[in-house]
């Protein structure tokens, strides 16, 4: 069997199967803000069918389960020869960025500043220096929610797609399909809310882009460390939000119509994505040069 | 090490056991969505002391998460021994003595095999958590629940500190001798809780109440975070202090045999 139909098999399960479960995850249509903590983190179980999909393709496909060499599964530990300092990688920069981020939208709307704002959020001032330490260690604890959807993207996904149609194509491709995948949710307002204009169609442009970005990340931590854990790491801390500046970052403040929150990250994403893609491509000249 | 985790991971009939939780999550996923949209009829209503009322069937729903970690805390504290006794039965020693690997790996992978094993436990016991707190309404329920998840991290760091003290025990004394030494320590504790529970002040839990236990916590949230930041680290340590002390046992023990 080609690796394009095994791709097709695997994309056609995951859609599939994740579109299903959060149609009934939400029967009432509820938006994500309506639905409640308990219900979305019932809903957001759907991150962990991109893995099941992996396992289901490679029973399907007959490929098995290798932990290295030709048609990985990507499962497996590694840290020596240097590997773990991509787990390092994974802790560090998704703060760095989300700080940069925050920086960059106080700079394109300095009334968002609020320097009393966490008081609002019933945090304590010290609890949000300790927020990145947190957000890395639960990211660390609960990586499973994580590796629900990285088991599938770059343990099956990118790994197929950048054999069939080189890198830089696959990093595009890979990051549209990642940001149609969260569609369903986009359209209930999961990831910038209902208020916008071009809601939610723009809504599911912007996820696009970010998948993209995140991916080129997320890509070549799994491809240089040969383990997806890494990357769960990395979009489980992504997703604990380790910022400090964000309580001191009032939304409601906000001057502009634009979506400058989206438009911070992208350009922050971009200011790590850039260096990673040079990084990236000198060690394979690298290596193809001592071959 | 791939290959012994995967001898450990048959020696525990790991494939059946994925076989049967993944089998109960869908079920428990399957219940709750039919409890979620029906109507609970007259007389399936429960109250509790508060004169809070609600659905028997969600109450049942919820009994599988709230038993989940004691059960899994159970088969994690048997298979410490028993990846242990596997290999004494099977005559590992002189099978390892030909494998191009130190008594270290060895031992690394049985401590790696149960890090797994609690880690995985851990994330089933937080998805049938997610799982019987959706759709619940604010209440006494949803209130145990959250507490449940709540303090899983600390449930499974103790499992983990568990299996630190177990492991040293088990490779040094062997399985027989091991199991007894843990049951006479978990006889003595059982025998101090029984004798507290005789002659001990039992009015400290009379004052027990899950609303003060609650409010406990929101007015010591930054402890609470800090304490979540801090035990998994702790346990950690524990953990690679264990392996250390477990591997200098395993290594004056083979110089012994030979």
């Amino acid at each position: 069997m080609s690796d394009k139909k095994r791709l097709l098999i695997y994309l056609g399960l995951t859609f599939v199967i994740t579109f299903l479960w959060f149609f009934v995850a939400n029967p009432d249509r509820s938006t994500w803000e309506d639905m409640g903590t308990m219900r979305q983190s019932f809903v957001a179980l759907g991150m962990l069918f991109p893995v099941i999909c992996h396992v289901l393709t490679r029973v399907i496909t007959k490929e098995g389960f290798r932990f290295s060499g030709e048609n990985n599964s990507y499962f497996g530990i590694y840290l020596k020869d240097g590997k773990w300092k991509y787990f390092l990688f994974a802790c560090l920069v998704p703060w760095l960025y989300m700080e940069l981020s925050n920086l960059i939208e106080l700079a394109m709307c300095p009334s968002m500043y609020d320097p009393e704002y966490y008081i609002s959020l019933d945090i304590e001032k010290r609890m949000l220096f300790l927020m990145p330490v947190y957000a890395i260690v639960t990211g660390f604890v609960g990586s499973f929610a994580a590796f629900g959807e990285e088991g599938g993207w770059r343990g099956y996904m990118m790994p197929k797609l950048l054999k069939i149609t080189g890198r830089k194509r696959a990093l595009i491709i890979g990051g549209v399909i990642w940001g149609l995948w969260h569609a369903p949710l986009t359209c209930i307002g999961h990831n910038f809310g209902t208020d916008y204009p071009g809601f939610p169609y723009l809504g599911i442009v912007c996820m696009c882009i970010f998948c993209t970005l995140m991916g080129v990340l997320l890509t070549f931590i799994t491809e240089k460390s040969g383990s997806v854990w890494p990357a769960a790491i990395m979009h489980a801390v992504n997703n604990s939000n380790p910022s400090i500046l964000d309580g001191f970052m009032n939304p409601d403040n906000k001057t502009t119509d634009l979506p400058i929150g989206m438009i911070a990250m992208c350009i922050a994403l971009l200011a790590v994505a850039i260096p990673v893609m040079i990084i990236w491509s000198r060690s394979d000249s690298k290596a193809a040069s001592e071959e | 090490m791939g290959g012994l985790l995967y001898k450990d991971f048959v020696s525990i009939n790991g494939k059946k056991l994925v076989t049967v939780f993944s089998v109960l999550t869908l079920l428990l996923i399957v219940i709750k969505l039919i409890v979620a949209g029906v109507e609970t009829p007259i007389g399936f209503m429960a109250e509790n002391d508060n004169g809070e009322v609600f659905s028997f069937f969600e109450y049942l729903v919820s009994m599988p998460a709230q038993m989940l970690p004691i059960m899994m805390i159970g088969f994690i504290s048997n298979w410490v021994p028993n990846v242990l006794k596997n290999d004494e039965k099977s005559k590992i020693h002189s099978y390892l003595a030909a494998m191009p690997f130190s008594g270290h790996t060895y031992i690394a992978e049985k401590y790696v095999f149960i890090g797994i094993c609690i880690y995985t436990a851990f994330s089933l016991c937080m998805v049938w958590n997610v799982i019987s707190m959706a759709f619940l309404p604010e209440g006494a329920l949803l209130n145990i629940l959250m507490l449940y998840s709540s303090v899983l991290i600390e449930f499974f760091s103790l499992t983990f500190i568990g299996a630190s003290i177990e492991f040293p025990v088990f490779v040094a004394f062997g399985k027989e001798k091991g199991q007894m030494i843990k049951t006479a320590i978990l006889e003595v504790i059982a025998c101090f809780v029984a004798a507290y529970l005789f002659f001990g002040d039992l009015s400290v839990f009379e004052k027990l109440d899950i609303d003060l236990i609650i409010a406990w916590a929101e007015t010591h949230a930054f402890a609470l975070m800090f304490m979540a930041v801090i035990s998994p680290l702790i346990t950690l340590c524990v953990y690679y202090i264990s392996y250390r002390i477990s591997v200098r046992i395993y290594e004056r023990k083979e110089r012994e045999h030979e």
